[in-house]
């Protein structure tokens, strides 16, 4: 109960961060280079039109009544219009945000228990080669840059050994989706009972996750493993071994078990790095997640697109970092709320 | 005067405590493998940056037609791009760029930082309060997708990247300064200072600052590979380095409409460029840490 009085608390202390960064994204995309009443009805018009298209956008009034007009309607969860797509930007989020966490969910789910195990591994056995390969392992995931990965991923599996679909998003060009249930197309295609499209979905995703596993394990298995190597040393672990147990019995019940603090933060890490690399991935693999509705509502101008996934994502940010910190708790029970 | 000098030789012994003078010196006579291969890396892209330009002959914007896409040969070793233009000379005049853009925010965004950090740890307590409040709200966007928003929002040039990536970074390295000055500020020298009624600034900005420089220069190390990649990644999105400049990133995204139909060449080698250099630069951090036998 404790705890989840701390979480209430710091849910309440989130607000003030977000009401800063509410007036960061609004003045920033005010700032934005570009006229949006002129780039959505082209320039050869009148000025008549124009300011008649401003008034409609609300672009007529002065820059603090739009603000607290902007953050009136965020309240009534209205994100505002894309002129760009024709439709409420709540209504492109509904088919976007699914795309986007799919990706990154499924990612987590093997990135995480693959990082743990690769790490613990590698400093259970210590300077032999396996903990070698660990290391340049590592060295390789914290240095590609994840876009070149993809793209070298598409050229091997793709052109070369034609393994997996071409990169154009989630389905083949010619599937229609699935119906709309959950939002992750390997739910949908299973509960509309139709295998062959879910074995496409999982084919489709099969590059861009194995890219983002790649590059997000990396901080995992190194915090994993210097947390480990410090762990395996210490008193307690030698009074276990000295007791017989046996040595996975040791790694796997009592050290991993105290190495948990740095890993769970280096998961949140992670997590929060992995929002802004899947805007990369979206690009290379057409993947219409929200990244890439960011980047081709900045290309046109075209604002309240990009304020909303700037907000969730800063939203998303804030959460990830309020769980890590509340599982310190159930990780250690010695952390009492202050 | 006479006092000062007191001070400043006092200090250096409170920092390297711990070490016995004989292990301290073997330390510092063998300089460590990664920061030998690290820096030879560093070398050896200062050189290619300047000959290898220089060796081929052939201008890194320079447009060759009737040479388009051109596999690599003994011609041209890494291949041309769509426009006929030479890989590797592309890729080697990168770096100047791309090391331009990294030590450029990364060295900003560390003495912003450090200035920042300096300033909460020093002022009263709800200033200090307003300002790590400020930092928060930076910290709570994905990196990223900030500095995107933000080389969008003020043109996209390379003034505007180096900018955006080190606004950044500078949270980091302002908590940590911060932090710091705080943990510096209880010990006995600062509390000397602070008895003989030294100006505050003074005490923290010529006593205790420097003092807390280490963790910074760590930091430094750790944000180039940083830089580099978001620098990268903003250029393929086509918000940083516009064309028709040779940056790594730039040439990736122009390489990476020929991935699909086989011409791999354009896209590989910057890539390959960026990853020896981040490389090179966990090497440098690594050995600049076994160095200063802090490890």
């Amino acid at each position: 109960m404790k705890v989840l009085g701390y979480a209430g608390r710091r849910l309440i202390w989130m607000l003030p961060t977000l009401i800063g960064a509410l007036i960061v994204i609004f003045f920033l995309t005010q700032a934005l280079p570009g006229n949006a009443a002129m780039s959505r009805v082209g320039q050869f018009v009148n000025p008549e039109t124009i300011a008649q298209v401003k008034h409609n956008m609300g672009l007529d009034k002065t820059v603090p009544e739009q603000f607290v007009i902007y953050v009136g309607h965020l309240f009534q969860g209205d994100f505002g219009h894309s002129w760009k797509t024709g439709n409420d930007v709540i209504i492109d989020l509904g088919d976007r945000l699914p795309a986007t966490i799919e990706l990154t969910l499924y990612t987590l789910i093997i990135a995480i228990p693959l990082g743990i195990v690769l790490g613990t591994l590698a400093a259970a056995t210590k300077g032999s080669w396996f903990d070698r390969i660990i290391h340049t392992y590592v060295t390789f995931s914290l240095g590609i840059p994840v876009f070149w990965l993809s793209l070298m991923l598409v050229y091997i599996f793709f052109f070369l050994l034609g393994l997996v679909p071409s990169p154009t998003g989630r389905l083949d060009i010619l599937d229609t989706p699935p119906p709309h249930i959950t939002g992750f197309y390997t739910l949908d295609t299973l509960f509309a009972g139709d295998t062959e499209m879910f074995g496409r979905a999982v084919a489709h995703m099969i590059l861009p996750v194995l890219a983002l596993v790649f590059v997000t394990s990396g901080p995992i298995v190194r915090v994993t493993y210097s947390t480990m190597s410090n762990q395996l040393t210490s008193d307690h672990i030698r009074a276990a071994t000295a007791s017989g147990l046996s040595r996975w019995r040791i790694v796997g019940r009592y050290a991993l078990k105290n190495a948990m603090i740095p890993i769970v933060t280096a998961v949140g890490l992670t997590a929060r790095l992995l929002l802004g690399g899947a805007v990369l991935i979206e690009i290379v693999f057409s993947w219409p997640g929200i990244g890439r509705y960011a980047v081709e509502s900045l290309l046109v101008a075209d604002l309240a697109p990009l304020q909303a996934v700037v907000l969730i994502t800063t939203i998303l940010t804030l959460l990830i970092n309020l769980v890590v910190d509340v599982s310190y708790f159930w990780f250690d029970p010695r952390i009492k709320v202050a | 005067m006479n006092v000062e000098t007191t001070e400043k030789t006092q200090s250096p012994p409170l920092q390297s405590t711990g070490a016995t003078p004989a292990a301290t010196k073997s330390k510092r006579t063998k300089i460590p493998v990664s920061l030998l291969i690290g820096g030879s890396i560093m070398l050896a892209w200062l050189l290619i940056t300047i000959f290898v330009p220089l060796l081929i002959g052939r201008n890194a914007e320079e447009v060759t037609y009737g040479s388009k896409l051109l596999a690599p040969s003994a011609d041209y070793i890494f291949g041309t791009d769509a426009l006929g233009r030479d890989v590797l000379v592309r890729t080697a005049t990168a770096f100047r760029y791309d090391i331009v853009i990294a030590l450029g925010s990364v060295i900003s965004a560390a003495l912003i930082g450090v200035l920042l950090g300096a300033l909460a740890g020093s002022v009263p307590e709800w200033l200090d309060n307003i300002e790590m409040g400020v930092l928060d709200v930076i910290s709570a966007f994905p990196s990223v997708i900030l500095a995107l928003a933000m080389a969008a929002a003020l043109g996209a040039s390379i003034g505007t990247l180096i900018f955006a990536i080190a606004v950044v970074l500078i949270p980091q390295y302002a908590r940590a300064t911060r932090a710091a000055i705080l943990s510096e500020r209880s010990k006995p020298y600062a509390e000397a200072a602070r008895a003989m009624g030294l100006h505050p600034a003074r005490t923290v900005l010529i006593h205790l600052l420097p003092n807390t420089l280490f963790g910074t220069l760590t930091q430094i190390a750790l944000d180039l590979p940083t830089a580099i990649m978001i620098a990268a990644g903003l250029s393929f999105l086509g918000f940083g380095v516009q064309p028709p400049t040779a940056e790594w990133g730039l040439m990736i995204n122009e390489g990476s409409s020929y991935i699909v139909s086989g011409q791999w060449w354009v896209t590989f080698f910057p890539g390959l460029a960026i990853l020896t250099l981040v490389i090179a630069f966990s090497l440098l951090e690594v050995g600049i840490k076994r160095f200063s036998g802090r490890q």
